[in-house]
């Protein structure tokens, strides 16, 4: 008889009626390091329905970012990126690209076959360039990729600066600071 | 020819149910292949003495086995009980991007 017993999870959740006792933990999951899964041990116990588990991934992802999302355009420097879920929910610190357009999520997962979709949103860019902020998915067949990301000039505008007191009067000097909300 | 009785629970439970019965000889040829009363009960009509070994089977709850040395003198009740079960939630997030859900896996206990 196969003392394991199997819990399929899916979206972080799944359920099984157990045996109380002292289990030690494996996992089978695609795309994952099967072997850092935490904790190694758990003692399933009357009067708690609910344990936690971590797992952890080793694939490197590069957003690559520029004016014309290719490898060759002008890299743009300070565009951010954060990972998602499904649904675009947040988790874990934002990324920035550094001088070279590159912004780098590390320990995601990775599989040659049926690899797990990995989410993830750009938060901002540097402030002359527009960007896309919806929820954007890619999978990694190697334990390192790189996604081009394009964001584009931002419009020109131009803005009139004058007294207020002497109607149209330019005011020679001066500089005007917007800041994102 | 002596009977011995098997009589299989759940600890905690007034649930009955029935088990699988397979009881082995000392030479591990299977003798038994059946199936308790709804009570969990089953008497075992023992052909010929010695070591044998007697498998209980729960659909949901496992196996649990017994070794027993039978002889003419034998008259104890073979009582097997099971620990109960009870329905728990797993839940397996990434470990770098705290909180993040794993969409498709699966832990093995």
């Amino acid at each position: 008889m196969n003392n394991q017993q199997i819990i399929d999870i899916t979206n972080g959740i799944g359920s099984k009626e157990l045996v109380n006792g002292t289990y030690t933990v494996s996992s089978s999951t695609t795309g994952y390091d099967n072997t850092s899964v935490l904790p190694a041990q758990v003692e399933i116990v009357e009067g708690t329905d609910e344990y936690s588990f971590t797992i952890a991934a080793t694939g490197t992802l590069t957003l690559h970012v520029s004016d014309d999302g290719t490898d060759i355009g002008i890299p743009i420097e300070g565009a951010t990126f954060v990972r998602c879920d499904s649904l675009g929910t947040t988790y874990g610190d934002e990324i920035t690209s550094d001088s070279d357009g590159n912004a780098v999520f590390n320990s995601v997962p990775f599989a040659l076959e049926n690899a797990p979709t990995i989410y993830y949103k750009q938060t901002g860019s540097d402030g002359s360039h527009t960007f896309d902020n919806t929820l954007k998915t890619t999978t990694l067949t190697t334990d390192t990729g790189t996604v081009e990301v394009l964001n584009e000039i931002a419009t020109t505008r131009n803005f009139n600066f004058t007294d207020a007191n002497y109607s149209g009067l330019p005011i020679a000097d001066g500089q005007i600071i917007l800041s994102t909300n | 020819m002596n009977i011995v009785t098997i009589k299989c629970m759940i600890k905690d439970s007034l649930k009955v149910y029935k088990y699988n019965v397979k009881i082995y000889d000392e030479f591990n040829n299977k003798i038994i292949d059946d199936v308790t009363d709804g009570y969990g009960h089953y008497d075992f009509n023992v052909i010929n003495y010695g070591i044998h070994k007697i498998d209980i089977i729960h659909s949901r709850l496992g196996k649990q086995s017994r070794v027993l040395f039978i002889d003419e003198n034998y008259n104890d009740e073979v009582i097997i009980i099971f620990n109960n079960t009870h329905p728990i939630t797993i839940r397996l997030v990434d470990q770098n991007y705290i909180g993040l859900p794993i969409e498709k896996g699966r832990v093995i206990l």
